[in-house]
């Protein structure tokens, strides 16, 4: 009697069983990692009942987060730092934010040795989970926190060539050792917001800042020809009965396009936006990360940009110096600066260098890791020069003349209904030529970025070279 | 020592499966039985240490009298099996027993009553299955009622369509005297009966030839198209996805024509595309399992939250009382398997798909021993129903195939689903005993 469709259905159904069991080891092993850190994943207080929850440590080797007792014997999570490292440190005790929730699960898991791990376990004690180590600078953090001052806001530094955040603030803050007795409080602040990290998840026109853009742009469309756009500026620009004027009803006379940039004339710049193909514009700015997903863990919006082949002259006369419906994320701008300070690559933004067990023994490290081209190097080195005018002679002079040079630009981002009211923008990096640091800034209702936001910048940057 | 149980109940499951299929390097079954008592001291041991965690951390003292009628039950059955009927598979009785073992601790685990009644059920299982065989060796008598069973299929199937209560928006079930069946479970017997009656009779099959007369396999083809219509109106994908592919597999044996699982392949595939298209359920369940948490509160909750499960618990598991399985809706019926693997750890959890390979390699080696072509495509399409529901269910639970919603046979809880399952797995060690029986006439001839 023959077998053979016997045998089939037995290599067709052991196929299926051994792709299913592979399948599962495969999630188990390697998928199942990432996705356990969701935060809806309610079981992670189920790894709290196992493992004491690992330290958080700065770049110099000082502890932003551990777990501590409190007066009456209790176990509670310590941020010795107290609201310094509010949002990028984040907390753990009502659900999770901050690099606490983006590491979240690796904190819970002890890669204790296994003898040892076995003998607490047999023992009924908690094993001890792994430490993340940072990047993050309590030096560059304090100077960010000083340099907003009573600023609502946010301060973002980070290492130009690797995207390695050496400092975040937001403000207004609070304080994570006692966010979960306070949370009714803290939660339902509507006027602060103290929660959110503006930083990453806050919404600002960009202003000026798009210029960089619209720059950008101008000199991929007129690659052989852009130093010769002139332009006279008469303080404002209309057309189809649409105005645009420049801050503060300056008038900029007659200037070519670095004098345009550098002195960031909006009038001249709606003037090249209007010259500026929209298809291709909306392409660049998609490359650029607006509409897009950020290279980072923590948790973040989406810069939000929308031009088409159907936008009108008004929306694009606004696009094009940073106002109308545009709205991005300082981290945003801060990963566009450090690609352009790169050469043109973006890099991950990463505020976690090494993994640790308890006794210090590595576990992981992670690298700097490249994310995006967004750009050539040669263009990038063009917008390097146009953004050092700017620190020179132009908006952002103020950084002129010091121990170290810096290359940036300049917004003043006007929001709300009232005529005048401004967030004040800065964004650049120092040492073009070899660069170490990318620092942006803003400053809510701050006026013009060279008001608040330049000398905010200064500040960081002053601390960085210990002057 | 209650810290460390997860790690000696992982071992002790594995040591089990390993001999599922080491058993295979003796050639006679004599030599084998040592192995299989090792196996029973595995399971015993797998069961006892889950309940004493289970006591550790409740406290609860009729979990102990739970614990020792369960173990009773199975030893039972080990022993009534080996005496009634000593020529069937051990490793098939066996694996039965560490499944439900496993199954009874993560049912008291997850519900105290739950965990009584499962108990109940499978006694009432494990009495039915002890008649089957005998009954079984008696087959040729019901052999040629194929259009009895047929019918009646259809028929509970159409009275579950007009008075059975909706489930999830897909399942239809009935409820009797507080327990609830799902009749498709039942239904599917009936079906395998009436396939492998209609396509081995002799009556409608070529004298010369063997082939089975046209007429006959359209009329299979219509009653069959008629089962699978209306589980597909009820919405209960899973079962009309289950009576699809035992009709493929028995027509291909019957017919020995490869073109039929080509065939039968791809009129699945079109139908499922145009499922895909006409009803919004089908894509809910593709969109759940491309992408499960980009609608994490609402379809795609049940696969994300057993994810995490599986995830969280890793390896060896949070431990018994360790995890939170009850945040899996449905967790003792259709995620068992992932609240298994939360607490008891991946590798239980995968082991437990070792041992049903084992089951399914078993019918199929039984299938393989049969060679009288009833009894033999009886076994194939019992062979191909439990083999391709434990894929619909653990493939589900971990997101390798769409959610269907079908339950894990022996240990998911409910009514129909384990007394389904020990009588069909009764029929197989009945085909089994009867084999032997026949070579043995034949030998006395």
């Amino acid at each position: 009697m023959r077998k053979k469709e016997l045998w089939t259905i037995v290599y067709i159904f052991l196929a299926i069983f051994l792709s299913m069991a592979g399948y599962f080891v495969y999630t188990v092993q390697f998928s199942a990692k990432t996705v356990i850190n969701d935060s809806h994943n309610s079981r992670k207080k189920d790894l709290e009942k196992q493992v004491i929850r690992g330290k958080i440590f700065a770049s110099d080797g000082t502890v932003l987060a551990q777990e501590a007792l409190d007066q009456e014997g209790n176990e509670v999570r310590n941020y010795p730092y107290g609201p310094l490292f509010a949002h990028i440190v984040g907390f753990s005790t009502m659900g999770s934010s901050g690099t606490e929730a983006a590491f979240d699960v690796d904190l819970l898991t002890s890669n204790a040795p296994v003898s040892e791990k076995l003998q607490k376990e047999m023992a009924g004690i908690r094993n001890t989970g792994d430490d993340i180590y940072t990047s993050l600078r309590p030096d560059l953090q304090e100077a960010c926190y000083s340099a907003l001052g009573n600023y609502k806001g946010a301060a973002v530094v980070m290492e130009a060539k690797t995207g390695r955040i050496l400092a975040m603030v937001s403000k207004p803050d609070f304080d994570p050792n006692t966010v979960s007795e306070n949370w009714a409080a803290v939660s339902s602040d509507k006027d602060n917001s103290p929660l959110v990290n503006r930083a990453t998840q806050g919404l600002y026109p960009p202003g000026s800042i798009f210029k960089i853009v619209t720059l950008h742009e101008y000199m991929r469309e007129h690659p052989s020809d852009y130093e010769a756009y002139t332009y006279d500026c008469t303080g404002r620009i209309t057309v189809d009965d649409s105005t645009i004027e420049c801050y503060h009803e300056s008038v900029h006379g007659h200037e070519d396009l670095l004098d345009s940039f550098a002195d960031s004339c909006n009038t001249s710049f709606t003037n090249i936006g209007l010259m500026l193909d929209k298809p291709k514009l909306s392409d660049t700015a998609d490359r650029m990360l607006f509409n897009r997903v950020l290279p980072t863990d923590l948790s973040y919006s989406r810069s939000k940009l929308s031009v088409s082949s159907v936008s009108d002259t008004k929306t694009i006369m606004q696009t094009s110096i940073g106002q109308g419906g545009t709205l991005v994320t300082p981290m945003h701008i801060a990963l566009v600066t450090q690609a352009i300070a790169n050469g043109g690559t973006m890099m991950r933004a990463q505020e976690v260098v090494k993994k640790r067990n308890y006794q210090g023994m590595l576990i992981k490290e992670y690298k700097p890791e490249e994310y995006k081209k967004i750009m050539t190097e040669g263009e990038a080195r063009e917008l390097t020069e146009y953004m050092k005018k700017v620190c020179t002679t132009g908006t952002g002079k103020k950084l002129a003349n010091l121990p170290y040079s810096v290359a940036g630009k300049t917004g003043s981002a006007e929001f709300g209904k009232i005529k005048g009211q401004s967030h004040s923008w800065f964004t650049g990096f120092s040492n073009p030529d070899d660069p170490d640091i990318v620092v942006t800034v803003i400053m809510e209702n701050g006026g013009s970025g060279s008001e608040n936001a330049v000398p905010a910048a200064k500040f960081i940057f002053d601390r960085y070279y210990g002057i | 020592m209650a810290g460390l149980s997860k790690y000696f109940i992982a071992i002790f499951v594995i040591f089990y499966t390993f001999h599922c299929f080491a058993v295979f390097s003796y050639k006679r079954e004599e030599d084998r039985s040592l192995f299989y008592v090792f196996q029973n001291v595995l399971m015993a041991m797998t069961h006892l240490i889950g309940f004493y965690v289970l006591y550790v951390k409740t406290e609860d003292p009729t979990l102990m009298l739970l614990c020792v009628l369960e173990e009773l039950l199975l030893f039972a059955m080990i022993i009534l099996f080996r005496f009634i009927y000593p020529l069937a598979s051990r490793l098939i009785t066996n694996n039965i027993c560490m499944l439900l073992a496993i199954s009874f601790v993560m049912l008291a685990r997850l519900s105290y009553t739950r965990a009584w009644k499962q108990f109940a059920i499978a006694t009432v299982g494990a009495a039915v299955a002890l008649a089957i065989p005998y009954f079984i060796q008696r087959i040729y008598l019901i052999r040629y009622y194929y259009w009895a069973a047929g019918i009646a299929g259809l028929a509970v199937l159409l009275i579950m369509m007009t008075v059975g209560t909706v489930t999830n928006g897909s399942k239809i079930s009935l409820t009797i005297f507080g327990v609830t069946f799902l009749p498709s479970e039942f239904v599917r017997l009936l079906y395998i009966f009436f396939i492998a009656g209609m396509l081995t009779d002799p009556d409608h099959r070529n004298k010369d030839t063997g082939r089975i007369e046209l007429p006959q396999l359209a009329a299979c083809f219509i009653i069959a198209a008629a089962h699978i219509g209306i589980l597909a109106l009820c919405k209960d994908l899973g079962s009309a996805l289950m009576f699809c592919v035992i009709l493929v597999f028995m027509v291909y044996m019957a017919t020995r024509a490869p073109v039929v699982l080509i065939a039968g392949f791809g009129g699945m595939a079109a139908a499922s595309m145009a499922g895909y298209r006409l009803f919004a359920h089908v894509r809910n369940r593709v969109r759940a399992w491309r992408d499960p948490f980009a609608d994490i509160e609402g379809s795609g909750y049940q696969v994300a939250q057993s994810l995490f499960a599986i995830g969280t618990g890793s390896w060896f598991g949070l431990g018994l009382m360790g995890g939170s399985p009850k945040a899996i809706p449905e967790v003792a019926k259709d995620f068992i398997f992932a609240a298994i693997s939360e607490e008891m750890g991946a590798l239980t959890a995968l082991c437990i798909i070792l041992i049903s390979l084992s089951n399914f390699l078993m019918f199929m080696n039984i299938s393989m021993s049969i060679t009288d072509i009833y009894l033999r495509l009886m076994a194939v399409g019992l062979a191909v129903n439990y083999g391709f529901q434990v894929i619909l269910t653990i493939g589900g639970v971990t997101k390798f195939i769409p959610l269907t919603g079908i339950t894990l046979p022996l240990v998911s809880y409910g009514g129909s689903s384990v007394i389904v399952t020990f009588i069909y797995f009764s029929i197989i060690q009945g085909l089994y005993v009867l084999e032997h029986n026949l070579k043995m006439y034949d030998e006395y001839d």
